[in-house]
């Protein structure tokens, strides 16, 4: 079938009423428009005093909660006397050292498993 | 103010689809203004229905505020607003056609010489049929695309558009069938 368009239906279209410029469509999509724009301000806002609020709320207790986290996990497995060696062995000798090899076994137990 | 409006009703499109895409709401307005009657027309062939229309133009208006700093090429204002206009519209009907299917069909459809009239029967004829093949004819016979076009803009195959085209003008013919005989009465006398 070529483009040709039924002639009847083509005077129909071209003969029927079409919409005419209305004032107020204009000032309603406007109106939406500037809503709109109010919601997101007052989200934006909103957002913004939420963080505010949780911070002032939360900051305390987090704190507390990193620095328990922090200590624990530096505490260390065997207790050695010597300072330097104590720091040396840090990284190994530690709650933290522990989970690190955990995780790097499983990991590594993982790819074989996979292979 | 009124100096100013004049500024924006008598500037060319592309300037004003560039100040306002660099968020000038007053020549935003100026668009809407000018882009409406076509937009509404488009849409309330499309759907038979002049409030949905209506509604579907300022979602459609709306849309165009929201990413016309992503226009590149100020001198499309129409089609890339014709391009969001057929999105809306197909996302519409992707919604509600289930919905509409199990109405059922209505008849209706007489023979009025005036423009109102044709136009409410064209759109009580145009809401029978299913969203593409109706987007097609609108397509077709009120915007005068070639098939090429409407598949170009649609994203539908070219042989789809094709047949909806065939299928909907034959559906419209039945369903406009009084005003053919109206014709032909014409034509005899």
């Amino acid at each position: 079938m070529s483009d040709e368009r039924d002639p009847l239906l083509d005077s129909l279209f071209a003969e029927a009423e079409n919409e005419q410029t209305d004032d107020e469509f204009t000032a309603k999509v406007m109106l939406s428009i500037e809503k709109r724009r109010r919601n997101i301000i007052t989200g934006r806002i909103g957002i913004v005093g939420l963080l505010f609020a949780l911070e002032f709320l939360l900051s305390a207790p987090l704190q507390n909660s990193v620095g328990v986290l922090a200590n624990t996990l530096s505490m260390s497995l065997i207790p050695i006397q010597s300072e330097w060696l104590a720091a040396a062995f840090a990284p190994l000798n530690s709650i933290a050292g522990l989970i690190g090899m955990l995780l790097l076994g499983l990991h590594t137990l993982h790819r074989r498993m996979v292979r | 103010m009124s100096a100013r409006t004049n500024y924006y009703a008598e500037g060319p499109e592309p300037l004003v689809v560039s100040l306002a895409a660099k968020g000038d709401r007053n020549a935003f307005a100026e668009l809407v203004r000018r882009r409406q009657a076509w937009i509404r027309t488009l849409m309330r062939r499309c759907s038979g229905d002049a409030a949905l229309a209506d509604d579907l133009s300022q979602q459609v208006f709306m849309q165009a505020w929201r990413k016309i700093r992503q226009l590149k090429d100020v001198d499309k204002f129409g089609s890339w607003l014709k391009q969001m206009a057929i999105n809306e519209w197909l996302q519409l009907k992707r919604k509600n056609d289930a919905l509409r299917d199990a109405e059922g069909e209505q008849s209706v459809i007489g023979s009025q010489s005036d423009k109102t009239s044709i136009g409410m029967d064209l759109d009580n004829a145009m809401a029978q049929l299913p969203g593409p093949v109706s987007l097609c004819i609108v397509l077709s016979y009120h915007e005068r695309m070639t098939h090429n076009e409407i598949a170009e803009l649609t994203g539908l195959k070219l042989g789809t558009v094709k047949s909806h085209v065939l299928r909907g003008s034959k559906r419209l013919r039945e369903l406009l069938s009084a005003y053919d005989e109206t014709q032909e009465i014409e034509d005899a006398s």
